[in-house]
């Protein structure tokens, strides 16, 4: 459900950018069994990606006032950006890069439900917290804008990835500014996977996965 | 890389204005203050920022990023590397001490 590329990727670029490595005709991915009934279409299956990528770019820009926040919504809600798909059997896979500043991201899925926590109950991100604010945030450098390594899947009626951009204490205001790649994927089910399928598709695990250890 | 020349006026003149998903950077600033009296000139950045957790209703902002000020019948450039840290967010401006067609403000700039 989300990625982050090794940011060695961002050096090695002789013959393989980041971009390279989005979902292409021909490749697999599967849902893991935890997704809910919900996404039935989904929950369990194994499909190939049937068509080239069709690369979307997008962008969104917050002007913030320093040791201040925002709560940006991905999804198609209402508030949201609406970068999720609107129909069944689709996948979107964005890249999401940050151009350069003063500021943090977290990532939360959903709203409130942060996915970069440790194991100790205290120890969640929270940017009311002088230490707590830079646990599991994301910087600029995590994923430049001209070689993004965040990834995001969005499939549709999916919770909503909300980014929490902090603008560092210090700093009277900062242009926080989201690069993204939204890399539209149909697909097609696998019926009966074989086993080298269901070893070598991309595991998509729902939310609930990525937290709780 | 564009340019803009404005002369010094006691009211913000308009340089250049920065779009959403970028920030503006100058370049360079030259002020050829061919006039009777020294005059300082100043950039400023004027933006309304977003709404965030802590302001419901922002108001717009005024920041002055860089002042000058240039004796009569001299010329000024401020070097690259003084600019190099300053970053526009907005609706960059000139405003002067005095209205006199015969200093000239010139900036170049681009975006990031």
């Amino acid at each position: 459900m989300i990625v982050q590329l090794s940011p060695v990727l961002h050096r090695v670029t002789t013959y393989t950018r980041p971009e390279d490595l989005l979902l292409t005709k021909g490749a697999w991915v599967r849902f893991s069994d935890l997704w809910p009934d919900t996404h039935k279409w989904a929950k369990g299956k194994t499909f190939v990606v049937t068509q080239e990528p069709i690369i979307v770019p997008y962008g969104a820009s917050y002007v913030l006032p320093g040791a201040d926040y925002k709560d940006i919504d991905l999804s198609n809600a209402t508030a949201g950006l609406k970068l999720y798909p609107e129909n069944e059997g689709v996948l979107y896979e964005t890249l999401l890069g940050f151009k350069p500043g003063d500021y943090l991201c977290h990532i939360y899925i959903p709203k409130d439900k942060y996915v970069y926590a440790l194991g100790e109950t205290s120890m969640f991100p929270n940017v009311a917290d002088a230490s707590l604010k830079y646990l599991g945030a994301k910087t600029p450098l995590d994923s430049p804008h001209t070689a993004p390594l965040l990834k995001l899947f969005s499939i549709k009626d999916m919770a909503a990835y909300i980014l929490r951009l902090y603008v560092l204490e210090g700093v009277d205001f900062e242009k926080c500014s989201l690069a993204f790649q939204i890399n539209k994927c149909q697909l097609q089910e696998i019926p009966n996977p074989t086993p080298e399928q269901l070893t070598k598709a991309l595991l998509l695990r729902y939310y609930t996965e990525l937290t709780g250890f | 890389m564009p340019t803009a020349r404005v002369t010094a006026n006691t009211a913000a003149q308009a340089l250049f204005s920065v779009p959403k998903h970028v920030v503006g950077k100058v370049t360079s600033v030259k002020v050829d203050n061919q006039g009777g009296a020294a005059r300082t000139v100043r950039l400023q950045d004027i933006f309304t920022p977003d709404v965030s957790a802590g302001v419901a209703v922002p108001s717009e902002q005024t920041k002055e990023r860089l002042q000058i000020t240039v004796g009569a019948g001299l010329t000024a450039d401020v070097m690259e590397t003084e600019l190099r840290d300053l970053r526009f967010l907005g609706a960059v401006k000139a405003i002067a001490s005095a209205i006199d067609a015969n200093c000239v403000i010139i900036v170049g700039y681009h975006f990031e």
